[in-house]
């Protein structure tokens, strides 16, 4: 029993510890490999960017990418502005409105009757829809946006690509109008060791809603064509006011008389012939002589009924403001470039249009007849 | 006897190792000191070494700073009539106390100043910065010399109150000192590079384009500073785009507070 102990005794004092042994070759190679690091480095601490220096060059490529953008909001403002004049004085069309214009007034309503057609009035109407609106403004926005970006171009190192997602959304904000572009490309920033690309994206508004104000505005507009005239100025002056709009309660009511004349188709008229009352053969002749002569009327069918249809023409220019309390005048106003005068304006947002409807007087109608002679039967 | 013994031989090697355990513990701090200790600069750098380590580019943060810092003023919203009338009067009566403004803010100019912006509202009333600049351009383009004085005047004394700074000066009879950066405005620009370095940016000098609008009050410490100038254009409602010019002074030392 006691022999057994010994050699157990033996072995727990002095063992061979294996743990110690690798524990001291794992510290020495670690101590070597850290030492052989340090003095062995690649790149010499004298050699290297200072503290912060390839941060500070990160944010140096960020400030330049943020001249361009910050460019593109502020053009976007004022493009916005400058669109929302525009949209308001061509009367919510690009191109004119279809149903045709008088002077600055674009027809939302316009009645007309030509003779091809029988003199029946032919009513046109125009009124622009909502996606119209937007539409309208999202396309005067693109061209005066495209400007800016273009002068900006011009001079700057760092190009805007100017590529958007079309059209540009005009997002429905209460009071505001709002326009997103969401660019396709983006500005690249390249410096040594850096390529920064970042989308020219924006997202800017104006204090006023311009779609709200054009569907008031086309709301009224389709309740006044057909009306009298004093039913049309209560109808104004009903709407002055409401939604911060202005209308213009001194309009022009215009009223033309005119008339319509067609062909209606062929009538029989009468011709004046000379004939012979009395007359007998010549006897040496044998030709015929007439010895009393006298006149008979002949029909004959050569002209034309016309019918006239008079008609009265009724024609209302609308002009409406944007009320502004802020503003010198009492209406909001924009800065805007006048082509014509090659001058920067201050002008009043002010929405445009016209309506025009005829009335006509069937039981005024006349009709004539008008043949080659002049002569009725 | 037996299971005296048997508890003894335990207790003779340390009840569960632990003292086995605690002297690898106490190796590998030692270790863990030894690499800290090398890593530390100083003990096997040099100075050369060291100043690459800690040294940074101060030219290159300032730069950034003008840039960020003339970005941040056009995207700063215009106040309304109310409190930028309340702005310009604290400004004039600073003036009686010897403030750096004493030569701006005299009663006569912040009234002029305030009836140009009473009558031009559009040219602020609702916009930023860089839009009252665009503003201003519209009106200063169509004005003759009166209206443009007018508008000099309401550009330096509007950019004064909006970004005016105040910094511990010892030196003043009150202690600190108010004062607001360079800033000046190119209407018709060639370039976006910066117009002109050496030389006070509103100052009138030969054969130097003058700024159409600037504004400038800097306290006597910064009159020989160091500058680092920041450019950025701004859209105008005539399709152009204006050049707008920003000089960024660090606070010189003796406004540091001490340590």
């Amino acid at each position: 029993m006691i022999k057994l102990r010994k050699p157990l005794m033996l072995k727990s004092k002095k063992g061979f510890d294996v743990y110690a042994v690798i524990i001291m070759i794992v510290g020495i190679w670690i101590l070597a490999f850290v030492t052989i690091s340090m003095f062995a480095k690649n790149n010499r601490l004298e050699t290297q960017l200072g503290l912060g220096e390839k941060q500070l060059g990160l944010l140096s490529t960020y400030a330049a990418a943020e001249k361009a953008l910050l460019f593109v909001d502020d053009s976007a403002k004022l493009a916005i502005e400058q669109a929302a004049y525009k949209y308001g004085k061509s009367g919510f069309y690009y191109s004119g409105a279809v149903c045709g214009s008088s002077g600055d007034f674009s027809y939302w309503a316009n009645d007309t009757i030509i003779p091809a057609d029988d003199c029946v009035p032919k009513t046109k109407q125009c009124y622009p829809d909502e996606p119209m609106l937007k539409w309208t403004l999202s396309t005067f926005f693109y061209y005066d946006l495209y400007d800016f970006i273009s002068s900006f171009n011009s001079v700057s190192k760092i190009e805007i690509p100017f590529n958007y997602e079309q059209p540009f959304t005009v997002s429905p904000v209460v009071g505001r109008t709002e326009i997103v572009g969401i660019s396709k490309e983006p500005v690249a920033i390249t410096a040594p060791n850096v390529k920064y690309e970042v989308k020219p994206s924006f997202r800017e508004s104006i204090a006023r809603d311009v779609i709200g104000d054009g569907v008031s505005v086309v709301a009224v507009a389709r309740q006044l064509a057909g009306e009298k005239e004093k039913d049309a100025r209560s109808l104004v002056k009903a709407a002055d006011g409401t939604g911060g709009l202005d209308w213009n309660e001194k309009f022009d009511y215009s009223k033309a008389e005119s008339s319509c004349t067609y062909a209606i188709g062929s009538c029989a008229c009468c011709e004046t012939v000379e004939t012979c009352e009395e007359g007998e053969d010549d006897p040496d002749t044998g030709e015929f002589v007439c010895k009393k002569k006298g006149t008979s009327e002949v029909p004959v069918d050569d002209g034309t009924e016309y019918r006239t249809v008079p008609y009265d023409s009724f024609d209302i220019p609308m002009s409406v403001k944007v009320n502004d309390p802020d503003s010198g005048t009492g209406h909001r106003q924009f800065f805007i470039y006048d082509e014509a005068a090659k001058k920067v304006v201050l002008k009043e947002l002010e929405y445009k249009f016209a309506v025009n409807w005829v009335e006509d007087h069937p039981e005024d109608s006349s009709t004539s007849c008008l043949c080659g002679t002049g002569h009725p039967c | 006897m037996k299971r005296e013994k048997m508890l003894f031989k335990r207790g003779k090697n340390g009840q569960f190792g632990l003292e086995k355990i605690f002297s690898y513990i106490i190796y590998g701090l030692a270790v863990m000191v030894f690499i800290v200790l090398v890593n530390l600069p100083g003990c096997i750098l040099d100075k050369g070494q060291l100043k690459a380590v800690i040294e940074s580019d101060a030219t290159l943060k300032a730069e950034v700073k003008a840039e960020a810092q003339l970005n941040s003023y056009l995207r700063a919203q215009m106040p309304d009539k109310a409190l930028l009338f309340e702005r310009l009067d604290w400004l004039k009566n600073k003036k009686k106390e010897g403030y750096v403004f004493a030569g701006q803010f005299d009663e006569g100019k912040v009234k002029r100043v305030k009836e140009f912006t009473d009558g031009n509202p559009e040219a602020y009333v609702g916009k930023d910065y860089s839009g009252f600049i665009s503003s201003l351009q519209a009106i200063y383009a169509v004005s003759n010399n009166d209206g443009k004085n007018r508008i000099k005047e309401a550009f330096e004394l509007v950019t004064a109150a909006m970004f005016f700074r105040s910094a511990r000066d010892k030196t003043q009879k009150i202690g600190h000192v108010l004062y607001a950066l360079p800033i000046a405005v190119d209407f018709d620009p060639k370039d976006l590079k910066p117009s002109r370095t050496d030389y006070s940016l509103c100052t009138l000098e030969k054969d130097f384009k003058e700024f159409e609008v600037c504004s400038d009050n800097r306290p006597y410490e910064l009159f020989y500073a160091k500058f680092w100038q920041a450019v950025q254009a701004v859209p105008l409602h005539d399709g152009g785009f204006a050049k707008v010019e920003l000089r960024y002074y660090p606070e010189p030392l003796s406004w540091l507070p001490k340590p």
